[in-house]
């Protein structure tokens, strides 16, 4: 008997079609000798379908035509169904999920949302819980529990919504040029990539960069730019007992997950069914350099704040740490959390000799440990306190009538 | 027909149906075994008649499974055909026969369903042993024991779980067809380690057991006088608690709690397996420096390795000691460390009705209805003695005495009513057969005679203690209140 793998990618948000491509590159390096992985897709408006099209990226250029090939599905219970506009056949489930993999990214799905259904429906699932899923998500409240809770370098941030803007546009910009300065960085709160983001350099730049942020989110961060910066990424896996830090890399490019076609199709369709799909050719292309040509200590000072920042966030699984350098005054800073990260970081991993199905491996087992965590302060017994009131002791003595 | 023997069949048909509702009940609790269900069916001739019109809830009730549904759809066809016959030959022998072997319908119908409930059983248990054979890496733990062994269980779960993915069979399903069932119903591909309780009552019992679910590891919590009523002698109940052994390999371990004597003296003549023992007071793995209080217990574990660390638990009486460091020495073997075990067993909970302490306003209950041998008995009792002194409360035992003691029956109830005397004010005795005997226990230990009281069911014993005046906070003891076939 297989264990029962279901790998969520897509969903209701911006980074969708990335999410597609993380968790089409999750299903192909999952270890088939122990594990059964089901492609769960999530459509634009959270319908869920399966089936061995939404399993096949070239199949993604029609969605349309996809989805008439797949099954949609609902879940009860833990098990999977095929549902259509006529019924529901309860009866027989197409499987029975013994564990998640969420592999969506953004806002509305990998902010404790898609966390959240899976917990409701008591399965176990890989990566952060609801908590420091929806933690992570918000650049503001991330760095508030970092403040509180662990000794780490940040830049001062200054949040407010759209509505103080609009209401008060003076006291705002007042404020962010006060407590930040210029030039100013303004990110929407809540969302993944460098969609929303611009820097305002002067202060006529900076009611355009504020209103540019509010066309994608009701709440704005704003921080202090740094102009002569390096990006460096570290990612960690584990979970509050024990953590592990990655390799660090330096993203050079835009692009912050790798290029599908790189990956998935040319290196990695031998992959398909197989072990190995990830082997490392697009990743040597200019976009990143692994490792992140960086000094030992600073590498091994960012590979301990990358840890301390996860376990103070409460996560799980594998998360990626991004940081800054501010080559001005030598000094780093955390940036921010991914608690899904593109490609879920394999390439960090496998930069220190661990390969992608072992990574995953890892995160279920991870997963199984979490859900013991819960069973076991979960107190069973106790079934029905209301009982005690109808004074009633008798129960079940032998169990197993057939 | 006239308008009368219209009547008179309807009536009798009902009358028949009463009774073998009632009968198909017990016969359910008496688990489908013919012979004991004719047993005590001929042991409650009145109850089997009339039984039915008493009214009253039942603590287990009927439970409607797809074989008792079989069997009420052979009865009915059988009712029917003598009804037919009745009402042709309107002979009243025959309705007479009828009303007699209305208890006996369940037998009957069970007699004429036996071949689909047996290949319907054989089809579960193979499928049961396919699950098991898929999962080559699944380590199934055997646990068996006279008592104790639900509670080891359940600790075992707890500490195992520190760890690994478990699965323990759920409350005490310790049946052939209540493992299958687990098995079945729960077994996951993510499980690691799977606890398996293994209940007796027949020879050959464990052995079937084994064959489905192939233990790597197996346990002996203890052994004692239960079920002597099926397993004739002490040394047949040994031999077959021992045979939970027969499969276990050379890199298997056999744990066996050694503070039992049945067990430490059989251990000795065990040949070629890989022995782990344990105990409160003796064996490889053991408990030193043991203090009590009603917050629970404290003790000092010490490993053959020469490991040792100090445990805290709520729970509370020796034999939990026993039972949790039996389940610490499964645990530590199979890779668990100490220092993982100290939190799980300090979170430990008592498994439902064994010794649980349930604190509420009025009174405090220590339900123990499911402890039914003396050993247990003696340890609730101290309970009772020791949470009742400490908080200066009136202590109030209600038993409806040990049963499934055979020939000793008598006397270890009296040495129950003997140990009684000293933990408790006042003694609530339930049904006919235990009380005697008790009573005269607690007589010849002193016992205030005005201070027993004979109740006819558990629900009036639990009816008078509560309405008992008394100046102090009431503590209430409740032992051994077993499903209503006894």
């Amino acid at each position: 008997m297989k264990i029962t793998v279901a790998v969520f990618f897509g969903g209701k948000s911006t980074e969708h079609e990335v999410s597609v491509i993380t968790g089409l590159q999750a299903f192909a390096a999952i270890d088939r000798d122990k594990y059964a992985p089901i492609p769960l897709y999530i459509t634009k408006d959270n319908t869920l379908y399966t089936g061995d099209a939404a399993g096949d990226i070239a199949e993604y250029s029609d969605i349309s035509g996809l989805l008439n090939k797949s099954k949609a599905v609902t879940i009860i219970d833990r098990k999977l169904y095929e549902v259509t506009a006529k019924k529901a056949d309860l009866r027989k489930p197409l499987a029975s999920i013994d564990i998640a993999l969420p592999c969506v990214h953004g806002t509305n799905v990998e902010d404790g949302a898609l966390q959240g259904f899976l917990e409701m429906q008591g399965i176990p699932y890989a990566g952060c819980d609801v908590l420091s899923s929806a933690v992570g998500m918000d650049k503001a409240v991330q760095k508030a529990v970092l403040r509180q809770f662990a000794d780490i370098p940040m830049l001062d941030c200054v949040a407010f919504t759209a509505k103080q803007y609009i209401e008060n546009k003076g006291a705002v910009l007042g404020e962010v040029t006060d407590k930040i300065g210029l030039p100013a960085i303004l990110k929407p709160m809540n969302l993944g990539s460098s969609i929303g983001i611009k820097i305002a350099k002067t202060q006529s730049d900076l009611p355009d960069a504020i209103e540019h942020a509010l066309l994608f989110a009701d709440r704005i961060i704003a921080e202090r730019a740094v102009t002569n910066l390096r990006e460096i990424n570290c990612s960690v896996l584990g979970d509050k007992d024990s953590a592990q830090a990655s390799e660090c890399e330096e993203p050079l490019g835009s692009g912050e997950i790798l290029d599908f076609n790189d990956k998935y199709k040319s290196g990695g369709k031998s992959g398909r069914g197989g072990k190995s799909s990830a082997k490392s050719g697009g990743m040597a292309s200019l976009k990143r350099k692994i490792p992140a040509d960086i000094s030992p200590e600073r590498r091994e000072e960012i590979r301990a704040m990358a840890v301390k920042a996860f376990k103070a966030l409460g996560c799980a699984g594998v998360a990626r740490i991004d940081f800054l350098i501010d080559c001005d005054s030598d000094s780093v800073y955390f940036n921010e959390i991914n608690t899904i990260p593109g490609s879920m970081s394999f390439y960090l991993w496998e930069a220190v000799g661990m390969s992608y199905p072992k990574l995953l491996d890892k995160l279920f087992t991870l997963a199984l440990k979490r859900e013991r965590e819960k069973q076991n302060l979960t107190f069973s017994f106790e079934s029905n306190i209301l009982s005690a009131f109808k004074g009633g002791f008798g129960g079940s003595k032998s169990g197993g009538k057939s | 027909m006239t308008m009368t023997q219209y009547v008179t069949v309807t009536l009798v048909s009902l009358l028949c149906l009463f009774i073998f509702g009632d009968s198909l009940h017990m016969f359910q609790l008496n688990m489908y075994k013919s012979g004991a269900h004719f047993k005590w069916l001929s042991r409650n001739l009145f109850k089997v008649y009339f039984g039915g019109f008493s009214g009253g809830k039942a603590k287990k009730p009927l439970v409607y499974t797809p074989r008792v549904i079989r069997m009420c759809v052979t009865t009915w066809l059988f009712f029917t055909g003598a009804l037919f016959f009745i009402y042709y030959l309107l002979d009243y022998r025959v309705m007479l026969a009828l009303i007699l072997l209305a208890p006996l319908l369940p037998i009957i119908a069970n007699t004429i369903n036996m071949p689909i409930e047996k290949a319907n059983n054989a089809r579960y248990i193979k499928d049961a042993k396919r699950i098991i054979d898929s999962m080559p890496n699944l380590v199934t733990i055997g646990v068996t024991g006279s008592y104790g062994k639900t509670s080891t269980k359940y600790y075992l779960h707890k500490l195992l779980s520190a760890k690994y993915n478990t699965l323990m069979t759920p409350e005490s399903f310790n049946t052939t067809m209540g493992v299958v069932k687990t098995v079945r119903g729960q077994l996951k591909p993510t499980h690691e380690f799977f606890i398996c309780e293994m209940g007796m009552m027949w020879k050959g019992d464990i052995a079937e057991l084994c064959d489905i679910v192939k233990p790597a590891h197996a346990m002996i919590t203890s052994i004692g006088a239960q079920h002597l009523e099926t397993m004739k002698s002490l040394d047949n109940i040994i031999e077959e608690k021992f045979s939970i052994t027969d499969t276990i390999g050379s890199d298997g371990n056999v744990y066996l709690n050694v503070d039992n004597e049945n067990v430490a003296k059989r251990a000795k003549t065990l040949k070629d397996k890989t022995i782990v023992t344990y105990g409160a007071k003796s064996g490889a793995y053991r408990a030193t420096d043991i203090t009590l209080s009603d917050k629970g217990t404290t003790f000092t574990l010490h490993t053959p390795d020469g490991e040792k660390a100090e445990f805290t638990t709520l729970l509370i009486g020796t034999h939990n000691v026993q039972n949790i460091v039996g389940a610490i020495a499964v645990a530590r073997t199979l890779g668990v460390s100490l220092q993982e075990m100290l939190l799980p067993v300090k979170r430990l909970e008592c498994a439902p009705h064994r010794l649980q302490i349930i604190k509420r306003d009025d009174m405090t209950i220590i339900d123990d209805s499911f402890n039914s041998n003396p050993a247990g008995a003696k340890a609730a009792l101290d309970a009772l003695k020791l949470i009742g002194d400490a908080n200066g409360m009136c202590k109030i035992l209600i038993t409806p005495g040990m049963v499934a003691l055979g020939e000793k029956s008598q006397e270890l109830n009296a040495a129950f009513g003997n140990q009684a005397a000293e933990s408790c004010d006042y003694a609530v005795l339930v049904g006919e057969r235990q009380a005697p005997p008790i009573r005269e226990g607690l007589l010849q230990a002193g016992f205030d005679k005005d201070k027993i009281h004979i109740a006819d069911s558990f629900n009036n014993g639990m009816k008078f203690a509560t309405e008992l005046q008394s100046k102090s906070k009431k503590i209430i003891l409740i032992e051994n209140d077993l499903p209503d076939n006894f």
